[in-house]
C-alpha cells in the first residue's frame, strides 16, 4: 500500500531516530532528546498503522513481503513479511514505545539521550523480529534486542541491577545460542538456505525434529518465560526502570510466544505434537505454581512479574493444544497481556516515583489521596484478574474453551487462574489502595498529572475496547491461525 | 415478605457486618454523636420503587411460571416435569395466597419475626441472659459455624503457605540458588582453580608443551 | 611444474627489505626529540608495500618464484594487505604510548618492519625452509620488541619466557620438518602434496613428523596445550608490543597453517590425523581460554586468555577440512585481528605516562568520562563475545556452520556453550563502563589520528555486522583461487 516498504520503515525509522537522539549529546540537551524521541516514537507508530488498514484478513501467506539479497555467501536474504499474528505484535510494539517515551519524560534525568535512544533501538529491533522471514535475520534481530535491554536495566535500574541484568543477558543468551545450532543444522539440511519458508517445507526425521524442538524450546521457553527457566524475570523486572519493565513485559516476552508460533510449530510439527503434553504440563505448572507464588509476594513489581509468568503460561497452553480456539486465544492473550501488564507496571511506577518504595507494606489507603489513579489501577487490576468486559477475559476464556475441547483437566487447571489471578491482584490492590491512610508518606501523595493520565488512559481505552469489541483484533488472525494449524497437522517425516 | 426480608437484612447488615464497617459506623457515631436517623430520599425512593413490585409481582406469577410466557426459550426435559407437576396444583393467585398462609415456611417466618419481636422489643433483658446461659451456642452462631474462619485458615492461609513454600523452596532454593547461581559458582570455582596452572615457572610451561606433544602422539598412534 | 623466475611477485618484500635498511640508517642521524621522520618513513614503507602488492597481484592463479620457494596467490595478497593496514594502525595507536615510555626509537620501528617482513615471507612461503625462515625472522624480532623496555622486570621476564618457549617450539617444528623430509624426500610444499598423493611417502614417519608440526603451529597460534606463553607475554610486554603480537602474526600463523597443513599435508589420510589433533586442541583452547579469563583482573591478561579461546574457534574452522571451512577460518582471523587491535588500541588510548590502564577497574564509569569511547569499547567487546549485529557474530556463525557441515555438530554445541561462558567476561567490561561510577576522573586525551582510527576501527565492527558480505566474499574468493 502506498508503494512504500512499510516493514522496513517500521524497523529503521525508530533506529534512525535513535541515532539522532544519541547525537543530541549530553544532558544539557535533554529537552531536545526527549522531543526527538517522542517524534521518533510517534513516527514509528504512524508507519505501522497502514499495515493494519491495508491488511487483507482473508489472504493466506505473508503480506507486505520485501526480499533483497543480504549475505550471498550464506544465501541469507533480507526477507520481511507479516501475517495476522505479526501484525498485531508490531502494532502493540510501536504503541507501547510511544507510551514508554511519554512515561519516562520527567522521571529520567540522567543520560536522557541514551535512555530514549535505547528504547527506540529496542523498538526497531523488535519490529525486525516480528517481520523477519529469514531464519538468520530473525536470529540477528532476536539477539540484538538483548543489548539495549541489558543497558537499560543496568544503567537506570535499582540497587541490585547488575546481578539482574547479567542474569537476564546470560540466561537468554544460552537459549538463543542453542537455537543457533539448530538453525545451522537446518541450513545444512536444507542445502544452503536460511529462508523460513524453505524450512517449513523441509522433511525431517523424528529424532532430528525432537532435538531441533528442544533447541528452539530452550530459546523461547527462557524468553516467554516458562517454568522452570523463569527466575530471571522477577529479578529483571524488580530492578529495571519503569519503562524497561513495561517494554520487557509488554513485548519482549511475546518474542518467545511468537518464536513458538513462527519457528517451532511449522518447522518441527511432529515433534511439537509429540512433546505437546510436556509443554502443556509446564504451562499448567506456570499457571498454578506461579499463581501461588505470586500470592505471597511483598514487592509489587515482583508480584506483577510472577503474574506475567502465570498469564504467559496461558499463551503456551493455548498454542500447544493445537486447535483454532486455543491458538487464537493465545494470541489475543499475548496482546491483552501486553496492555494489562504494561499498564500495571506503569501504575506501580507512578507510586514508586512518589514514594520510592515498591513494598506493599509501605502503602495503604492510597485511594484517599489519589482517587483518579485508584480508578485506573482498579480497571487494570480487574483486567489482570480476567473480568469480562476487559481484554483479560477474552484471551483467557477463549483458551479455556479451547482447552476444554482438548482435555477437561487442562481446562480445569487453566481455569484456576481465574481464582489465583483474582486472589493475588485484588489482594494487592486492596492492601495498597483501600483502607485508611497508612502513614504520613501516603498522606502526602499527589494524584496523577496529565502526562501520567494520558499514558494510563490510552492503555485503559485499549483494554476496554479489546474487552468489549475484540473483533478488530481477532479478525486478522483467523486465516493465519487456520493456515498454521493445517500446516502443523501435516506430518513432515520423510517418506520411507 | 420480600420487603420485610430486605429491610431486616439491611438492619442486620449494619449489626453483623465486618469489623471495619462496624468500626466505621462507630467512628461515624462517635464523631457526630448522632442517633440513628431516617435514610435520605436517594435511598428511600428506590426502596419504595422496589417495594411495589415486591408486593404486587405475585399477582402475575401464574402467567409467567405456569403459562406460555417463556414459550420455547426454556426447554423442560420430559424426565423432569417439575413445573408441570406444580401446575396441576395451581388454581389461581388467591388460592395460592390462601394456601401460602397455611404452609410451614410462612409459619417459620412468623415464628422468627415473633421471636425477634419478643426478645428485642418485649424483653430487652433476655439477650444478655441467653448469652450468659448458652454462650457456646451464641458464639457458634455468631461465628457463622466457623466456616469463615475455616476458609481463612485453610484456603487463604493454606494458599499463602503453599505459595511461600513453593517460592522459597522451589524458586529461590532449587532453581535460583542451585541451578542458576550454582552453575555460575561452579564455573567461577573452576576458573580460580585452573588459573593456578599458569604457575609462572617457565619449566612448567615447557613441560606442558612436551606433555601436549606426548598426548598428541599417543592419540595419533593409538588409532 | 615450471618455475618462472620473475622477481616481481617478491617486489613488496624486496621493497620492504630495502626500506628497513634505509630506516635503520636514517635513524642514526636523527635526534631523540625529532624522530617523527622515522615514524613517517615506516608508515610510508608500509603504504608503499601495500601499493606494490596491489599492483603485482597475479591475474590468474598462483605465481611461483625463487625456485618454487615463494608463491604469490590471492590469499597471500589479501593477507598481506590486511597485515600492512594492521601494522600501520598499530603504529598510529602506539605512537603516544611508546613516546611516553622512551621506546620511540629507530630500533622499535625497524624491528616492526623486520617482523612484518618475516610475516610476509611466511604468508608467501612455498617451501618448508622459507616458512621457517619467515617464522624465525618474525619471532626473533618479536622477542626483541618484547624486551625493548629494558627497565621493566616484567617485560624482561616475558621476553625470556617467549624466547625460550619459542625456541622449544621452533625446535619441535624443525624436528617435524626433518621427519617430513625423511619421509617424502622434498621440502617444497606443492611437491610435497604431490609426493604424498602418489603414495611414495612413508606413512608412519609422516604422521610422526606431523605431530611435531602441529605442535609448532599450536605454539604460534597460542592454542592449548601450547598456550602457556600467551598470558605471561601479553601481560608483561609493553601494550604496544602486545597489540602487535596479538594481531598481525595471527594472520601469518593462519597462512602458516594453510600452507603447511592444508596445502602440503592436506591429503586425506593425513587430514584425518591432524583433524583429530586440532579437535583436541580446539576444545582445550575453548575451555581453558574462556574459563580462566573469568578470574582475571588485568585486562591485558584477560584479552590474552580470550585470544586463546578465539584461536580455538579458528581451529574449528580449519579442522572442517573443506574450502568452506578454510574460508570461514580466514574470515574469522581477519575479524579477530580487527577486534584485537581495537581493544589494545583502547588500552593505549586510556594509558598515560605513569598509568598503564591495564586493570579492569580502570574502566569503571567510562560512560560518564567519555560516552563515545565507552560506546566504541562496547562495540569491540560485544563483537568479541559474538553478539549480533556485530561482526564477531558472523565470524562465529561461519565457523560453526562449517564445523556442523563437516559432521561435528557436537563440537559446535561445545563451542557455543563455552562461548556463553566467554560472554560473561566481555560483559564485565561493559558493566564496569556503563553501570558503575567513575573512580578516576582525569580527562582522556587522545590525538586526532588516534580518535579517527579508533572510531573507524570500532564502527567497522558494526558496519561488517550489518553488511558482512563484502569481507566474506573476499575471503571465499581468496581461498578458492589459492587452493
Amino acid at each position: 500500500m502506498y508503494g512504500l516498504p512499510l516493514l522496513s520503515l517500521s524497523i529503521w525509522v525508530p533506529i534512525v531516530f535513535g541515532v539522532a537522539v544519541l547525537a543530541t549529546g549530553s544532558d544539557r540537551n535533554a529537552t531536545a532528546a526527549r522531543l526527538l524521541a517522542l517524534i521518533g516514537a510517534i513516527a514509528g507508530f504512524l508507519v505501522t498503522l497502514p499495515l493494519y488498514t491495508g491488511f487483507n484478513s482473508a489472504g493466506s501467506g505473508f503480506q507486505y513481503v520485501e526480499l533483497a539479497p543480504w549475505i550471498a555467501s550464506f544465501n541469507v536474504n533480507y526477507h520481511l513479511g507479516i501475517d495476522g499474528l505479526s501484525l498485531l505484535l508490531i502494532l502493540l510494539n510501536s504503541f507501547t514505545t510511544v507510551l514508554v517515551v511519554v512515561a519516562g519524560w520527567e522521571i529520567i534525568t540522567q543520560k536522557v539521550a541514551q535512555y530514549m535512544a535505547a528504547f527506540l533501538f529496542l523498538s526497531g529491533l523488535m519490529n525486525g523480529v516480528f517481520c523477519a522471514l529469514d531464519a538468520l535475520l530473525f536470529y540477528v534481530f532476536f539477539e540484538a534486542t538483548l543489548i539495549p535491554m541489558f543497558i537499560i536495566i543496568g544503567v537506570w535500574g535499582g540497587p541490585n541491577r547488575i546481578y539482574a541484568s547479567v542474569k537476564f543477558f546470560l540466561y537468554t543468551l544460552l537459549g538463543s545460542l542453542l537455537s543457533l545450532i539448530a538453525l545451522i543444522y537446518l541450513y545444512n539440511t536444507a542445502e544452503g538456505s536460511f529462508s523460513l519458508l524453505d524450512f517449513y517445507q523441509l522433511p525431517l526425521g523424528l529424532g532430528a525434529q525432537i532435538l531441533i524442538f528442544f533447541a528452539f524450546f530452550m530459546a523461547f521457553a527462557v524468553k516467554v518465560p516458562m517454568w522452570p527457566v523463569h527466575t530471571w524475570l522477577p529479578d529483571a523486572h524488580v530492578e529495571a526502570p519503569t519503562g524497561g519493565s513495561v517494554v520487557l513485559a509488554a513485548i519482549m516476552l511475546k518474542l518467545g510466544g511468537y518464536g513458538f508460533l513462527r519457528l517451532s510449530l511449522p518447522i518441527v510439527p511432529d515433534a511439537s505434537q509429540y512433546l505437546a503434553g510436556f509443554v502443556i504440563f509446564l504451562s499448567l505448572v506456570a499457571v498454578v505454581y506461579i499463581g501461588l507464588v505470586a500470592l505471597v509476594q511483598t514487592d509489587m513489581k515482583k508480584l506483577i512479574a510472577y503474574s506475567s509468568i502465570s498469564h504467559m503460561g496461558f499463551v503456551t497452553l493455548g498454542i500447544f493444544i493445537f486447535n483454532a480456539q486455543g491458538m487464537e486465544g493465545a494470541i489475543i492473550q499475548m496482546i491483552s497481556h501486553g496492555f494489562v501488564s504494561g499498564a500495571l507496571f506503569l501504575c506501580v511506577g507512578v507510586l514508586y516515583d512518589r514514594m520510592h518504595s515498591r513494598q506493599i507494606a509501605d502503602y495503604g489507603g492510597v485511594v484517599n489521596r489519589m482517587p483518579v489513579f485508584a480508578a485506573l489501577f482498579m480497571l487494570f487490576a480487574m483486567a489482570n484478574s480476567g473480568l469480562p468486559g476487559t481484554s483479560g477475559f477474552v484471551g483467557e476464556f477463549t483458551v479455556i474453551m479451547g482447552a476444554m475441547k482438548a482435555n477437561f483437566w487442562y481446562a480445569f487447571l487453566a481455569a484456576s487462574t481465574l481464582i489465583f489471578g483474582a486472589a493475588y491482584t485484588l489482594w494487592m490492590y486492596k492492601r495498597v489502595i483501600f483502607g485508611a491512610v497508612a502513614n504520613h508518606h501516603v498522606a502526602e501523595l499527589q494524584d496523577i498529572n496529565l502526562r501520567e493520565f494520558l499514558v494510563l488512559g490510552a492503555l485503559a481505552a485499549a483494554v476496554i475496547m479489546m474487552g468489549v469489541w475484540p473483533d478488530p483484533f481477532a479478525e486478522v488472525l483467523h486465516t493465519s491461525v487456520n493456515d498454521l494449524l493445517t500446516h502443523v497437522s501435516q506430518s513432515k517425516l520423510p517418506v520411507e | 415478605m420480600a420487603v420485610d426480608a430486605e429491610r431486616a437484612a439491611q438492619d442486620q447488615g449494619v449489626k453483623h457486618d465486618e469489623h471495619h464497617d462496624a468500626k466505621k459506623h462507630d467512628d461515624h457515631h462517635d464523631a457526630h454523636h448522632a442517633a440513628p436517623h431516617e435514610s435520605p430520599w436517594v435511598v428511600t425512593l428506590p426502596l419504595v420503587l422496589l417495594a411495589i413490585p415486591s408486593v404486587c409481582a405475585g399477582w402475575i406469577i401464574g402467567e409467567f411460571v405456569f403459562g406460555r410466557y417463556f414459550g420455547n426459550s426454556i426447554v423442560v426435559f420430559d424426565s423432569h416435569p417439575a413445573i408441570a407437576a406444580l401446575a396441576k396444583d395451581f388454581q389461581g393467585v388467591i388460592p395460592m395466597i390462601l394456601h401460602g398462609f397455611t404452609s410451614l415456611p410462612f409459619w417459620f417466618a412468623v415464628a422468627g419475626a415473633g421471636t425477634a419481636y419478643y426478645i428485642y422489643v418485649m424483653r430487652p433483658d433476655l439477650p444478655a441472659v441467653l448469652r450468659a446461659k448458652w454462650g457456646v451456642v451464641v458464639k457458634i452462631l455468631m461465628d457463622k459455624y466457623g466456616f469463615d474462619r475455616f476458609n481463612d485458615w485453610f484456603f487463604a492461609g493454606g494458599a499463602r503457605k503453599l505459595g511461600g513454600g513453593l517460592w522459597k523452596g522451589g524458586d529461590v532454593a532449587v532453581i535460583d540458588n542451585f541451578f542458576v547461581n550454582g552453575s555460575a559458582r561452579v564455573v567461577g570455582w573452576f576458573s580460580t582453580v585452573l588459573r593456578r596452572v599458569q604457575s609462572g615457572y617457565i619449566y612448567h610451561y615447557a613441560f606442558a608443551m612436551i606433555i601436549g606433544i606426548l598426548l598428541l602422539l599417543t592419540m595419533i598412534f593409538r588409532y | 611444474m615450471q618455475y618462472i623466475q620473475p622477481l616481481w611477485p617478491a617486489y613488496p618484500e624486496l621493497f620492504l627489505l630495502f626500506m628497513v635498511c634505509v630506516v635503520l640508517v636514517a635513524d642514526l642521524f636523527m635526534h631523540d626529540d625529532n624522530r617523527t621522520a622515522t615514524y613517517t618513513l615506516t608508515q610510508f614503507t608500509l603504504a608503499g608495500c601495500a601499493l606494490i602488492t596491489w599492483f603485482t597481484a597475479p591475474d590468474s592463479g598462483p605465481t611461483y618464484t625463487f625456485s618454487g620457494m615463494f608463491v604469490d596467490d590471492l590469499m597471500s595478497d589479501v593477507l598481506k594487505l590486511i597485515t600492512y593496514f594492521t601494522v600501520m594502525g598499530i603504529l598510529v595507536y602506539s605512537r603516544a604510548y611508546i613516546t611516553a615510555r622512551g621506546m620511540f626509537r629507530g630500533e622499535f620501528f625497524s624491528l616492526v618492519l623486520f617482523s612484518t617482513l618475516g610475516m610476509m615471507i611466511m604468508i608467501s612461503a612455498n617451501h618448508l625452509l622459507a616458512l621457517y625462515l619467515g617464522l624465525e625472522l618474525l619471532s626473533l624480532s618479536l622477542y626483541a620488541m618484547v624486551a625493548l623496555q629494558r627497565d621493566s622486570a616484567r617485560a624482561t621476564e616475558a621476553a625470556m619466557k617467549y624466547f625460550i618457549l619459542g625456541a622449544l617450539a621452533s625446535g619441535m617444528l624443525l624436528y617435524g620438518m626433518s621427519m617430513i623430509y625423511g619421509a617424502a624426500g622434498t621440502l617444497e610444499i606443492t611437491r610435497l602434496a604431490n609426493v604424498i598423493a602418489d603414495g611414495s611417502a612413508k606413512g608412519n614417519i609422516l604422521t610422526f613428523g606431523l605431530v611435531f608440526l602441529v605442535a609448532g603451529v599450536g605454539f604460534k597460534l597460542g592454542a592449548a596445550p601450547f598456550h602457556m606463553w600467551v598470558p605471561d607475554v601479553y601481560h608483561g610486554a609493553p601494550t604496544a608490543v602486545t597489540a602487535f603480537i596479538g594481531s598481525a602474526p595471527k594472520l601469518a600463523a593462519f597462512a602458516f597453517v594453510m600452507r603447511l597443513l592444508v596445502q602440503g599435508l592436506g591429503a586425506e589420510e593425513l587430514l584425518v590425523e591432524w583433524r583429530q589433533m586440532l579437535i583436541v586442541m580446539a576444545v582445550l583452547s575453548l575451555a581453558l581460554g574462556n574459563i580462566i579469563a573469568i578470574a582475571q583482573t588485568n585486562l591485558k591478561r584477560m584479552l590474552a586468555y580470550s585470544t586463546i579461546s578465539h584461536m580455538g574457534f579458528l581451529l574449528l574452522g580449519i579442522l572442517s577440512g573443506d574450502l568452506n571451512g578454510y574460508a570461514s577460518g580466514m574470515f574469522y582471523v581477519v575479524v579477530y585481528v580487527l577486534m584485537n587491535i581495537g581493544a589494545f588500541g583502547m588500552i593505549m588510548l586510556m594509558a598515560r605516562t605513569d598509568f598503564e590502564a591495564e586493570e579492569l577497574n580502570d574502566y569503571k564509569g567510562l560512560n560518564q568520562r567519555s560516552p563515545w569511547f565507552a560506546f566504541l569499547m562496547l562495540l569491540l567487546m560485544l563483537s568479541m563475545a559474538g553478539i549480533p549485529p556485530l561482526a564477531g557474530f558472523y565470524a562465529k556463525l561461519a565457523v560453526l556452520q562449517s564445523v556442523a557441515q563437516a559432521g561435528y555438530v557436537w563440537l559446535a554445541v561445545v563451542a557455543v556453550i563455552f562461548s556463553l561462558i566467554g560472554a560473561y567476561y566481555y560483559l564485565r567490561i561493559v558493566r564496569l563502563m556503563y553501570f558503575e561510577d567513575a573512580a578516576d576522573n582525569t580527562p582522556i586525551y587522545a590525538t586526532g589520528d588516534v580518535r579517527i582510527l579508533m572510531t573507524i576501527n570500532a564502527l567497522a565492527m558494526l558496519f561488517f555486522g550489518v553488511l558482512p558480505q563484502p569481507l566474506m566474499q573476499i575471503c571465499v574468493d581468496s581461498i578458492l583461487a589459492s587452493f
